[in-house]
């Protein structure tokens, strides 16, 4: 049953990448530029890119159109040498008619402008997005930096309680996983391990670790079977082997190389 | 290779110009979602759509039916093109890169496997019957190529609410698929 519905999440997500992929393609198509071989600077400009011009032009030609109408309407009505009755009445129609046209273009051209500012708006926002998805890069890359040098740090420390072996080295090694939050920082990023292979070796890294913690290291037997128990449950090659895998959060990877990094001292220090 | 691929290449490379427009109308918007979906904007990826087949004109000699697929090596092409323009800029993490490259996995496939389209369309249909806000976050995610992350950002909503809603949203379109017996 599982295995079926393993198989039918697989082909689900086949099916949805090669939808999604045809969407796309058939989007893509209906507003792809008809092929040019000439160099890009030589192209015709694609409608997309004529359209902003062209409404302006338009607007503009809409602005001069109305200025004249208004400017030509009161000098025939004043006009000395006025024609006929029937052919005023029959101009004046026709201006009513070129103004109602003119009033038609304005209302499309509006339609044009409110489209346009809404397409600027949405390549706003998606620009903002971008930006934003920058800083939010920047800043982790700053916290990876962060704990990189305190892994640095970490390192000093496990190396130190490993040269004073019994309890004192696993006071330091307890203080050290203590000091860099070990415990807290794996509850917060639980949440983040996708990956089942993963998510078990961050469950055993947290088990050991969550021992260390609660250790009397004054009681022989108690450090004794501890230090067995983590020589016997070695992970080291498994978890190098996942993280090679690559996918886990910087976060998690980060995690699991300190808490190994711990561990590893008590193997030296028990 | 679809046959009628097959054979626009070949009249292409007999000289036909009009056998290599029709290769373009129908992988043009392959290459343009490719490139969409690898952080170009729209206008960038026109003109680099552009590029990318006038080196597949000029290069057209060194193409051999017979050692490949076209579609792989149109991919090839696309990749060097996109790889070159975009620098030494950090990829968009919006974005996911796998998704970019579903698009050639599923140009390919459509050639390969056209037994697959029924389950398409019945899929299609499933995805229509979607509660909208669900069909979103399945046409950002699929259509649009986004990232989980990518999506919360766009949707001001946190990551996992946006992985939960595709799951539910994927249930109900297994749930769906069942009902018309594409699936036991």
């Amino acid at each position: 049953m599982t295995q079926a519905n393993g198989k039918h999440d697989e082909r689900l997500e086949q099916l949805l990448r090669r939808w999604g992929a045809e969407e796309a393609a058939r989007r893509q198509s209906a507003v792809a530029a008809p092929f040019s071989d000439r160099p890009p600077e030589a192209r015709p400009w694609p409608l997309r890119r004529w359209l902003p011009l062209a409404a302006a032009f338009a607007f503009l030609a809409v602005g001069a159109g109305l200025y004249l109408v208004s400017t030509l309407s009161p000098r025939m009505g004043e006009s000395p040498a006025a024609p006929g009755a029937g052919e005023a009445k029959e101009i004046r129609k026709q201006l009513d008619r070129a103004l109602a046209d003119l009033a038609e273009a304005r209302r499309l051209l509006e339609d044009q402008k409110q489209a346009l500012a809404a397409e600027v708006a949405r390549l706003r926002q998606s620009s903002d997005t971008a930006l934003a998805a920058q800083r939010d890069a920047e800043k982790k890359l700053a916290a990876l930096e962060a704990r990189q040098t305190a892994t640095m740090g970490l390192l000093q420390q496990v190396h130190l309680a490993a040269a004073t072996p019994g309890e004192g080295g696993i006071r330091a090694l307890q203080a050290a996983a203590r000091e860099n939050r070990l415990l807290s920082r794996g509850a917060e990023l639980r949440a983040r391990i996708p990956n089942q292979a993963v998510r078990r070796l961050f469950d055993a890294q947290e088990v050991l670790l969550t021992q260390l913690d609660l250790l009397n290291p004054g009681n022989r037997s108690e450090l004794e079977s501890f230090t067995k128990l983590v020589q016997s449950t070695d992970l080291g090659p498994q978890i190098r082997e996942a993280l090679r895998a690559g996918g886990a959060d910087p976060a998690v990877t980060q995690w699991l190389i300190e808490t190994q990094l711990v561990l590893s001292g008590v193997k030296r220090a028990g | 290779m679809e046959p009628r691929e097959a054979e626009w290449i070949a009249r292409w490379q007999a000289g036909d110009r009009a056998a290599f427009d029709r290769l373009y109308a129908h992988y043009a918007g392959w290459v343009m979602a490719y490139l969409r979906r690898s952080g170009f904007e729209p206008a960038d990826a026109d003109d680099l759509a552009q590029e990318v087949f006038v080196r597949v004109l000029k290069s057209i000699h060194t193409f051999d039916a017979a050692r490949g697929a076209f579609v792989p090596w149109l991919a090839t092409v696309a990749r060097n093109v996109a790889r070159r323009s975009w620098g030494g800029r950090p990829s968009p993490d919006h974005l996911d890169p796998e998704m970019a490259e579903a698009v050639f996995a599923a140009a390919e496939d459509a050639a390969a496997r056209p037994e697959t389209r029924e389950e398409i369309e019945a899929l299609r249909g499933c995805i229509d019957a979607l509660p909208p806000d669900l069909a979103r976050f399945v046409r950002l995610r699929y259509v649009e190529g986004m990232t989980t992350r990518g999506m919360a950002e766009a949707e001001r909503l946190p990551e996992a609410t946006v992985r939960l809603r595709l799951g539910e949203a994927k249930a109900l379109l297994e749930k769906c698929l069942k009902s018309k017996g594409v699936w036991e």
